[in-house]
């Protein structure tokens, strides 16, 4: 499936240079003209690449599928439901990961049977490839002139790297963790920065065959200047994603759990991984290299 | 696909299957040490019972750990597993005495060296101490526990139950879910409405009629609920088939119920006696012993499965009406004595009666007219392998030989000019008897006892 032998540019942004979304943008476009042309940018991906909902409902049930295991072995779990949090607040992601659904406490690991340990590891280390492979597709499909599902393998390794420092990176932000309104909107304000600031990095890491760092340091530089206009895209699918994970009721959030992990993964993670895409082709269209 | 990426999967797929190979054989804690008493009544049948001894011939306060917990209003439940005493709040008794009295740091889990008496770790934010389960799922078990988020007045729906590392430590929370914790009831016993069996804690939260919850205590998550068709004090016992239900009503007697630890009903029957006092009952070897007591104390036996009556043996003991049972392989065991509300105006006419039943025929083996003098309200009754243990007001501990109902020594406190009691303090609680020790909540300090 993976096409290596396409033809590939690693010329940062070349990519973006044909894109419907990114050529569009003119350099004396206004903050509002950005605006909509991410909206327009956002349904014209989603309507030409209706299949990337079949990759992340396989995702979706793979995270349905690491739930119930980990279940099955009684390995704790803290379900996420949204009364414990109040009507507004927002679940923020760096990744398109779709909504939250459980996550185990800090001391949900200290004495577990080195076996349940196991099943621990292998089923994230499972959802981690899924992430990875359904994110790599969604960058590398959607990107004009390409060939075939998947990325070239070595481009995949460092997405895969990606993925695994984010989601270490991001469990502060897991439910629960933090406590107080004025720590946890003052941390919300930092997370949401960083995230506008570096959620192109798995883009270009795919598209452009950036490294790992390459590919996070010219994310921070290309979105010097565009970050403010993704705040509010990103605080949008924050609150989503939240509410996604009272849906129906957290009295029932046992049996709803996986249902809600392919259902909400499919439409909330397809979703912002396409908002990745348009992000960076606006990003990459609209900032010049300097040169060196 | 290359030669090398086939490799990779067979290495993955063998390491998936290993593992679920290997979670075919988990180790089990589901057992515990003779010496370890790891529920508040000894086990999940409320046998008050350890198959090792306690002090036999005399005994000396061998150390004393005090806490921060002024007001003897702080009722705690202790158990004791793997040579650790765990000593927390028994919100269950709590809720009935002066909450807003409380002083002092009452909200922890702590465990103490049960050898030295030094605290070994401290877990904040803990309101309510249930016990320490078996698992399958974690190699030194689960302390459960609960956690009231909001303060007075109290809130059902804010109500935690939790599951703890029996290590404590910082991030000593393994599950913590949102449900209503255990309640209790005017005249219970830390306990009782309340038992841990086969990774299975059962337990009544409030509400009426009474119902019980089964939650599993590897991962907290719940089993099934049963509402009964009974109103009143719940009692729950359990063994590794079955759970019983028993359920004091006001005044229409009581009822007993038999599950299946899935959940499914077995059994139940009425039990026609009026008593003004919740009656006392324990599970073992799959008989159910009652202590009731009205006009005359009433200890009946009844099988497990069927509920069917085995045995009944009643004495005549006007006037009193506050029973304690305990259940050794051979013995029942029942002290029987005043209520404090039965004392108030009252010159102490009835002594406290100590009787040893044999646990097969119900036969009177003996009995003992205990002389505790102004100590005389029990509190609290457990047995070791051959002495057996009363904990009453102001601060005395009695023992007697299990065999024939012979006192064997007794520590008694004397008010100091302080008013506070000596070497005991004011109320002995939850006796625990493990490994040659007694060990007791006096109000504020946990104590131990042992054989000079």
């Amino acid at each position: 499936m993976t096409s290596e032998g396409t033809a590939q540019t690693d010329a940062a942004g070349a990519q973006s240079a044909d894109s419907t979304v990114g050529s569009a943008i003119q350099e004396d476009d206004s903050s509002e003209a950005l605006f909509d042309s991410v909206v327009s940018g956002y349904w014209d991906v989603l309507s030409g690449h209706p299949a990337l909902f079949v990759v992340f409902a396989l995702f979706g049930a793979v995270r349905a599928g690491v739930y119930v295991v980990r279940s099955a072995v009684e390995i704790p779990q803290h379900d996420v439901s949204v009364p414990l949090q109040g009507t507004f607040s927002v679940d923020l992601a760096l990744l398109p990961t779709g909504p939250s659904l459980a996550h185990p406490l800090p001391g949900t690991f200290r004495g577990l049977v080195p076996e349940l340990l196991a099943v621990y590891a292998l089923t994230t280390v499972a959802w981690l490839l899924a992430l990875t492979l359904a994110v790599g597709v969604v960058a590398w499909r959607t990107a004009p002139g390409t060939d075939g599902w998947l990325p070239p393998r070595r481009r995949l390794a460092h997405l895969g790297g990606f993925v695994v420092v984010a989601q270490i990176l991001t469990i502060p932000l897991l439910d629960g963790f933090l406590s107080g309104f004025v720590l946890t909107t003052i941390l919300t304000l930092v997370a949401v920065y960083l995230i506008t600031r570096l959620f192109i990095a798995p883009v270009t890491i795919v598209r452009d065959g950036r490294g790992l760092r390459s590919g996070i340091a010219w994310s921070w530089r290309a979105t010097r200047q565009t970050w403010p206009l993704f705040v509010v895209f990103v605080l949008a699918f924050g609150l989503v994603r939240y509410w996604i994970t009272g849906i129906p009721l957290s009295l029932v959030v046992d049996a709803t759990v996986p249902v809600r992990a392919s259902v909400g993964t499919a439409l909330v993670g397809s979703a912002y991984a396409v908002l990745l895409c348009v992000a960076y082709d606006i990003v990459a269209t609209n900032y010049d290299e300097p040169s060196r | 696909m290359s030669r090398l990426s086939r490799r990779s999967l067979l290495v993955g797929a063998g390491g998936i299957l290993g593992s679920g190979a290997g979670c075919l054989s988990l180790p089990d804690r589901s057992t515990f040490e003779p010496a370890d008493w790891p529920q508040v009544q000894a086990d999940a049948g409320k046998t008050n019972y350890s198959s090792t001894p306690g002090p036999v011939a005399d005994a000396e306060v061998a150390w004393r750990q005090p806490f921060d917990a002024l007001d003897t209003g702080f009722y705690a439940s202790l158990f004791l597993v793997d040579g650790t005493v765990y000593v927390g709040s028994n919100a269950v008794r709590r809720s009935y005495f002066s909450p807003a009295g409380f002083t002092g740091d009452i909200g922890a889990l702590y465990g103490v060296d049960a050898t030295s008496g030094d605290i070994q770790f401290r877990v904040p934010n803990v309101d309510a101490v249930y016990g320490v389960a078996g698992t399958r799922t974690y190699t030194d078990g689960v302390v459960l526990a609960g956690q009231t988020e909001g303060g007075a007045p109290r809130r059902h729906d804010e109500d935690r139950t939790l599951g703890l590392n029996p290590s404590g430590g910082v991030a000593a929370q393994r599950w913590n879910v949102q449900r209503p914790a255990p309640h209790g009831w005017r005249g219970a016993r830390p306990g009782d409405s309340i038992t841990v069996a086969d990774g299975t804690w059962f337990y009544c939260p409030s509400g009426e009629p009474a119902t019980v919850r089964a939650v599993d205590v590897d991962d907290g998550r719940k089993r099934w609920t049963r509402r009964l068709d009974a109103t009143g004090r719940p009692t729950l016992l359990a063994d590794s088939e079955r759970v019983v239900v028993a359920v004091d009503g006001d005044d229409e007697g009581a009822t007993l119920h038999v599950f299946d630890h899935d959940g499914t009903t077995v059994e139940r029957i009425d039990v026609q006696d009026s008593t003004d006092a919740p009656a006392q009952l324990a599970l073992r070897d799959g008989s159910i012993t009652r202590v009731s007591v009205a006009e005359q104390v009433r200890v009946t036996s009844h099988d497990a499965q069927t509920l069917g009556q085995t045995w009944q043996e009643t004495l005549n003991v006007d006037g009193r009406s506050n029973a304690h049972l305990a259940v050794s392989p051979e013995y029942v065991v029942a002290v029987v004595g005043q209520r404090r509300d039965e004392t108030l105006g009252n010159e102490w006419e009835y002594p406290t009666i100590l009787l040893g039943l044999d646990r097969e025929s119900g036969e009177l083996r003996w009995r003992t007219d205990m002389e505790i003098g102004e100590t005389r309200i029990v509190r609290t009754l457990a047995i070791g392998n051959r002495t057996v243990y009363v904990g009453t007001e102001r601060g005395s501990v009695l023992a007697f030989a299990l065999a024939d109902g012979t006192e064997r020594w007794r520590i008694e406190s004397e008010r100091t000019v302080s008013d506070d009691f000596e070497p005991i303090g004011e109320l002995v609680e939850s006796l625990v008897v493990g490994d040659g020790r007694v060990y007791l909540w006096d109000g504020s300090s946990l104590i131990a006892l042992e054989e000079p």
